[in-house]
């Protein structure tokens, strides 16, 4: 079944071929909605909003991109919105870590495979520093970065998932790594 | 090459962006300069880190909580009047009307319900009301009778009573 078709099945509201969208990319969009986020509840609930969007407008699919890019596209779309209304109701989220008295986000960075506990640890808190440094790059080199780094797209692929001309995904993708160079030096000198 | 531009170039040199030259160049500062040495492997751990994120899994209930939410969406969506959706299309505004009329007809019975004729109650439930008044007015008002003329009490069963 080549996209068009899947795509049709879904529009027609088959359970089935929805089921196979799912199963073929939800890595996919599961993983650019935890890069951009960093957060794997935030994830998950992200990554649901993009199939529930593509369930409910599967018709705007336009079959001159290929299904991944129009993905790409939701995820990293809803990711940003995500963090937006995140931003806007901060003060409710640092009121509540406040009460827990620690950081959610460390809970939520991936344990180490490391047999040793110290080394294990030491990873682990490199993880947070990344995950940091990463959270505060701006919006679109944050997108640029995670797309090219994590998902391995080149910059023409970028640039069609995110409607910005090549030239301007290079730049941001040079600025991102310099705001990360720069990011992670200051945490070394602080250190 | 000094400090400061080896520390603008650690991330192209880990990611061999460099120029060969450049490279050389920083090599060179890193055998004679223990502190950007340091530097050096403290950053390229963190670089690390930075280049090679784990993926995540997807939970085992991630199809589970979509087919609930697409299910609950399409059930939102049937309209109220979903059974006429079985009917062929030039049989539903029939039934619409029909369902109307029925509707109108009950509402116009129901609102001259109970009539009166010359005055007079002609539903059952004015006679039964008739009725009950009779009784309670036979029981619990003729005992009264003997009651001192001119009282409070003789004078307010007089005003109740219309007589």
């Amino acid at each position: 079944m080549n996209d068009e078709e899947l795509i049709q099945r879904i529009i027609d509201k088959d359970h089935l071929a929805f089921k196979l969208l799912v199963d073929q990319y939800q890595h996919l969009v599961l993983n650019t909605c935890y890069n951009l986020l960093g957060n794997r509840q935030d994830a998950e609930d992200a990554a649901q909003e993009v199939f529930f969007q593509v369930y409910k407008s599967a018709q705007k699919f336009r079959g001159e991109a290929k299904i991944s890019t129009w993905l790409y596209r939701i995820a990293v779309n809803r990711s940003l919105n995500f963090i937006r209304d995140k931003k806007r109701s901060g003060w409710l989220r640092n009121l509540s870590s406040l009460l827990e008295g620690e950081r959610q986000e460390v809970a939520d960075v991936p344990a180490s495979d490391s047999a040793r506990p110290d080394v294990a640890l030491e990873e682990k808190e490199r993880n947070v520093i990344v995950q940091k440094v990463i959270d505060s790059l701006p919006e679109k080199q944050r997108t640029a970065f995670v797309l090219h780094k994590y998902e391995g797209l080149s910059y023409q692929e970028i640039a069609e998932i995110s409607k910005y001309s090549l030239s301007s995904v290079e730049s941001l993708i040079h600025r991102a790594k310099l705001n990360l160079q720069k990011q992670l030096l200051g945490y070394l000198k602080q250190k | 090459m000094n400090c400061k531009k080896v520390k603008k170039n650690l991330a192209g040199y880990l990611e061999k962006n460099l120029t060969k030259n450049m490279e050389e160049e920083l090599e060179n500062h890193f055998e004679s300069c223990p502190a950007c040495s340091h530097l050096l492997e403290e950053f390229s751990q963190l670089w690390e880190a930075l280049e090679h994120r784990e993926k995540i899994q997807p939970s085992p209930y991630f199809w589970t909580r979509l087919k609930q939410r697409v299910v609950g969406y399409e059930e939102g969506r049937k309209p109220v009047w979903g059974w006429l959706g079985g009917l062929v299309d030039w049989a539903r505004p029939a039934v619409a009307v029909a369902v109307l009329l029925i509707c109108v007809f009950l509402g116009y019975s129901l609102g001259n319900f109970p009539q009166t004729v010359n005055g007079q109650t002609t539903s059952q439930v004015d006679e039964r009301t008739l009725a009950l008044q009779e009784f309670f007015d036979s029981h619990y008002l003729n005992p009264l009778n003997n009651l001192p003329t001119g009282s409070i009490e003789a004078t307010y069963l007089e005003m109740i009573s219309g007589e």
